[in-house]
């Protein structure tokens, strides 16, 4: 049941009453009387056409007004008694734009919530609250991109409402119940629907918790914090990767330093490398993050069982993973790992009766002295692996140690029509902390003026955020023409695409876009997968 | 097809029940306070007649009162709208001579439910 044309009548509504007491004659003193049957039709109304952010605001000012009291509102005080509510009015008209500037601000390393509920005032209200207590919120108001969402961030817990427009609540429990069967997120479930029934089915469906609406902000808050403090105790326990059964990063972490304590005991050189699936983000967006699951676990299961008892693997994250090889010279190494690529990509994989391969690229790092660090050794490696999909990816490349301090400034380039989106991407990156490396950062409206810069043919290694879809000159245009420029190989490239097409994504893959993101994206996600991109730079 | 007044002094919300109801293929009258319920009532027999409990010249209980009075044709069945979610409210409103009760805010679906449900029964 689409209720867009009720919120906008009962936005607007709200709207004018305001306005008409404001924005009359000086002087103007609004009655209790009046100010209270606002509130409560608000209230009345905001529920049930899921406007619960604007319910619980006027039921929190509500609940200070007497009806019957004679009192009589000065309008100043009135605006201030009213602000949040006015706040929220406003916010729910421009909520494209709000998220995108709460967005830019978040820490890293903050516990991760996903909201998804189609009400958007609500949205706004629970993100205001608990950015506040220091948690990153990503919130949703669409199921489908909301289960997608879920599979590429993992969040730390889940929230859900289940009335939702296109999907209930209980269904997107299930497209994801594989995943959590594997992984431990905690979900806590909203319902305005609060009856035993409800709530039964809720916990059969694998919620861990239910919070009626409207809710109880302190309360939400303290449940809220015991199942993240759960899911870190949880996280800190646990060295093996849920979905692959092999050590996680966890794990390596921990023994990675004992490598290196053996070394200088035996100065017997070892080699670590890391090695990434190639286009894993096609096979989630084309086959399903389900599917995408299954291919991480046979990737797994291949290279555990292809590799010697004394060689170890972890899930690093994500699609990346980590082999240390004791013992073995990189001369060796590369020759295991380049007959591990080729024998995985004979490997077919099989969906709805389509087959398909799929291939990885390693970076391989020889630890033969005593002067690198784990550290330093993990970046190197890492590097390589960058290397190696710049080079074409299914591949192996060696890092030379040189090779890593080589650079000290990149080049970061936007270009995007839209001024907000531009301006976003700008401020985002230059919020990125990249140790020892200087980003040099230019935004552009349009190709042309891109490469009139000159930034292009600089020679230095360039970092390219384009828009799919520009006037002038199109997003692939651009990536055709720095893909076949000179300097080809100094360019990873983000694509922004609005085209849902898959075969625009599988033309701006196949012309080397390194990564793409579809529109409209939040900018949370988009700046950690712009974070992620980045990082690999070094 | 089967008639219902609708007597809610809410704009926003009168019109989702009544498109809800009207996709429905229920015939609908409007009343956006106590008066013009009363004045509908005594117009019109319904099949079902919905009422806010809070509105400006009658409330929804006032209302009940005057058609269990007599005051206007015919008996209908009733169904309450009400914020109040103490439980002694509703037994007020069903001691009053409602037949049914909603809280607010509902799930329109859940009202459309609970609505085909009342009048197919009758």
């Amino acid at each position: 049941m689409n209720l867009e044309k009720y919120k906008n009548h009962l936005i607007q509504n709200t709207k004018k009453i305001l306005m008409d007491w404001f924005e009359s004659k000086e002087n103007e003193r609004i009655l209790q009387r009046e100010v209270y049957r606002f509130l409560h039709s608000i209230k009345g109304t905001a529920g049930t056409i899921q406007l619960g952010g604007l319910m619980q605001v006027s039921d929190r000012l509500l609940s200070v007004l007497d009806e019957n009291s004679e009192k009589v509102w000065e309008l100043d005080e009135l605006r201030s008694f009213l602000f949040d509510l006015m706040e929220l009015t406003y916010e729910y008209e421009n909520y494209e734009h709000v998220t995108m500037k709460t967005g830019a601000i978040r820490q890293s390393n903050a516990q991760l919530i996903q909201i998804i509920d189609d009400d958007v005032s609500m949205l706004i209200l629970l993100k205001d609250v608990l950015e506040e207590k220091g948690w990153m919120v990503i919130t949703n108001t669409d199921p489908e991109k909301a289960v997608n969402q879920y599979f590429e961030m993992q969040p730390d817990l889940l929230i859900l409402d289940i009335h939702l427009p296109t999907k209930d609540g209980f269904h997107v429990l299930e497209d994801i119940q594989t995943h959590n069967e594997k992984y431990f997120i905690p979900k806590m479930i909203i319902s305005i629907q609060n009856d035993k029934q409800t709530r039964i089915k809720a916990y059969q469906s694998g919620a861990d918790d239910f919070i009626g609406k409207p809710i109880d902000i302190e309360e939400f808050i303290v449940k809220i914090e015991r199942h993240l403090q759960r899911k870190k105790m949880f996280d800190q326990s646990v060295l093996i990767d849920e979905l692959t059964q092999i050590y996680n990063r966890r794990f390596l972490e921990e023994t990675l330093p004992r490598y290196f304590q053996e070394f200088k005991r035996s100065k017997q050189a070892f080699s670590i490398s890391v090695v990434d699936i190639d286009y894993f983000k096609y096979v989630n967006d084309t086959y399903g993050h389900l599917y995408g699951d299954i291919v991480l676990n046979e990737f797994a299961q291949f290279i555990k069982r292809s590799i010697r008892s004394s060689d170890l693997i972890f899930r690093y994250g994500g699609e990346e993973f980590v082999i240390i090889f004791p013992g073995t010279k990189d001369t060796d190494a590369r020759q295991r790992l380049t007959e591990l690529i080729h024998a995985f990509s004979q490997k077919v994989f099989i969906y709805k009766e389509k087959s398909f391969t799929v291939t990885f690229s390693a970076g391989l790092f020889t630890v033969d002295d005593e002067f690198v660090t784990p550290d330093e050794a993990f970046k190197y490696a890492d590097h390589a692996l960058y290397e190696a999909k710049r080079l074409g990816r299914a591949r192996v490349e060696t890092a030379g140690k040189s090779l890593c301090y080589k650079k000290n400034v990149l080049n970061v380039s936007v270009i995007d029509d839209d001024i907000i989106i531009r301006t976003m991407l700008y401020k985002i990156i230059e919020s990125i902390d990249m140790g020892h490396i200087e980003l040099n950062i230019a935004v552009f409206e349009n190709g042309p003026l891109f490469f009139e810069s000159g930034r292009a043919d600089d020679g230095r290694d360039h970092f390219l955020i384009v828009d799919g879809v520009m006037p002038i000159m199109d997003g692939l245009e651009v990536l055709q023409k720095v893909k076949t420029g000179p300097y080809a190989n100094q360019f990873s490239v983000l694509m922004l695409t609005g085209r849902k097409s898959k075969e625009n994504i599988a033309q701006a893959l196949k012309l080397g876009a390194d990564d793409y993101v579809t529109k409209p994206f939040s900018m949370p996600e988009l700046q950690a997968r712009i974070e992620r991109l980045l990082k690999r730079e070094k | 097809m089967k008639r219902i007044l609708l007597a809610e002094d809410e704009a926003v919300l009168r019109m989702l029940i009544v498109d809800t109801l009207e996709d429905e293929d229920f015939i609908v009258d409007e009343a956006a306070d106590g008066q013009e319920a009363l004045d509908y009532l005594k117009l019109e027999k319904y099949d079902l007649v919905i009422l806010d409990y809070m509105m400006p010249v009658y409330t929804g209980l006032e209302l009940i009162e005057k058609i269990k009075a007599g005051e206007t044709l015919g008996h209908s069945k009733i169904l309450m709208l009400s914020a109040k979610s103490q439980a002694y409210e509703q037994e007020r409103i069903l001691l009053a001579g409602a037949d049914y009760f909603m809280e607010k805010p509902f799930s329109p679906l859940k009202l459309l439910e609970k609505i085909e449900e009342i009048v197919n029964e009758a």
